[in-house]
């Protein structure tokens, strides 16, 4: 008898004598064989339960390998026109194109700043030139300094007014001075 | 049989290799004390059947978080009667209350006639108790388990559980005296 069952009899018997006296048994019956049954049963029910919680842990050989294409395809069943309206850009090339663009960025402002130190060059007045007046007259003045090409390539003149400058320069007619400027400035 | 001491049978359940095993041990040895303490709460053997597997396969779901504070031994118990609770109020809300019918059947195969008619006097008496002081009387009289285990089970104070053994225990013993 250990020290609990001693204890639990001991206070029994102290509280009551008649419950006291009796045997410990509930009268219920089991069936025959049924600890061993159950066991078995329980075992069973355990093992599986077990193997089927591993197997939905577990992730089937290559499957990340596959998860990439496996998600574009679907994507692409279930809405291929959405699919098809915008370029697939990959999250690896982003970078390269970040740089790409920065690349992009600096040459503009390159060519922008040769440009402006060029025209600053050709008409290093002009900002102090306030009115359409004080323009023309300074047109008018400094005619032999423009850079035909220049003007030409910013859509500034047409070649066929070059040819009107070149031919009054070398013809030195008398023809009006305003009618080339006019050209000139015509933009 | 003898059977290893609960922390082993813990530490091998956790283990990868030995789990299986630990799992046998811990049905084996813990099979019957469960299958009676939940037959005394739902009093006949296909309800305790269908409670005593649904116990090992909740214990087996969560031994991983068993944190080891209270003994293995109350835990097992505290979740045999929470299963046995929730079993009894399911029933009750299928049925309505069972008469003592299968109780008193299953004391009628005593040899004793004698013997027969106090078990069945006891068993009547214990059905007129509370659930919860039934709950402790079972734990403590058949069980012989200490109160602080009793106290762990039920989530009840060492003093609140002695005053409501006593009581049951007085109760019972003048049901006795009137009937036997």
């Amino acid at each position: 008898m250990n020290s609990d069952t001693y204890e639990v009899n001991k206070e029994l018997n102290d509280l009551a004598p008649i419950l006291a006296a009796l045997p410990k048994k509930s009268g219920a019956e089991v069936p025959e064989g049924y600890f061993k049954r159950v066991e078995q049963q329980i075992l069973s029910q355990i093992f599986i339960s077990e193997s089927v919680d591993r197997s939905e842990s577990m992730v089937p050989d290559g499957y990340f390998e596959r998860l990439e294409s496996d998600v574009i395809d679907v994507i692409c069943q279930n809405d291929p026109k959405e699919y098809s309206k915008g370029k697939m850009v990959w999250l690896s090339k982003m970078k390269f194109l970040q740089y790409a663009a920065a690349a992009v960025v600096i040459l503009f402002a390159s060519v922008w700043m040769v440009f402006n130190m060029n025209n600053n060059e050709v008409i290093s007045e002009d900002t102090a030139l306030e009115s359409s007046d004080a323009y023309f007259e300074y047109l008018e003045d400094n005619i032999d300094e423009f850079d035909f090409n220049i003007l030409l390539e910013h859509d500034l003149i047409e070649e066929s007014d070059i040819a009107l400058i070149t031919y009054t320069e070398d013809a030195e007619t008398d023809v009006d001075q305003d009618l080339i400027f006019e050209s000139e400035i015509n933009f | 049989m003898i059977y290893p001491e609960d922390e082993n049978i813990l530490n091998l359940i956790i283990s990868l290799d030995k789990r299986n095993e630990g799992f046998r041990y811990l049905v084996a040895k813990y099979k019957e004390k469960l299958y009676w303490h939940v037959r005394r709460m739902v009093e006949n053997h296909e309800d305790a059947d269908d409670v005593l597997q649904n116990t090992f396969l909740k214990v087996v779901k969560n031994i991983e978080g068993f944190q080891r504070q209270s003994s293995l031994f109350t835990w097992l118990y505290r979740i045999a009667t929470n299963e046995s609770i929730n079993f009894l109020n399911a029933k009750k809300n299928r049925y309505h209350e069972s008469t003592d019918v299968s109780a008193l059947q299953n004391v009628a195969s005593y040899e004793s006639v004698n013997e027969t008619i106090v078990l069945q006097s006891l068993a009547s008496a214990i059905k007129t108790l509370p659930d919860k002081q039934k709950l402790v009387f079972n734990l403590r009289y058949y069980d012989e388990l200490p109160y602080q285990d009793i106290a762990d089970i039920t989530d009840t104070s060492v003093g609140a559980l002695k005053a409501s053994y006593h009581l049951a225990v007085k109760k019972i013993e003048e049901h006795l005296k009137k009937n036997v």
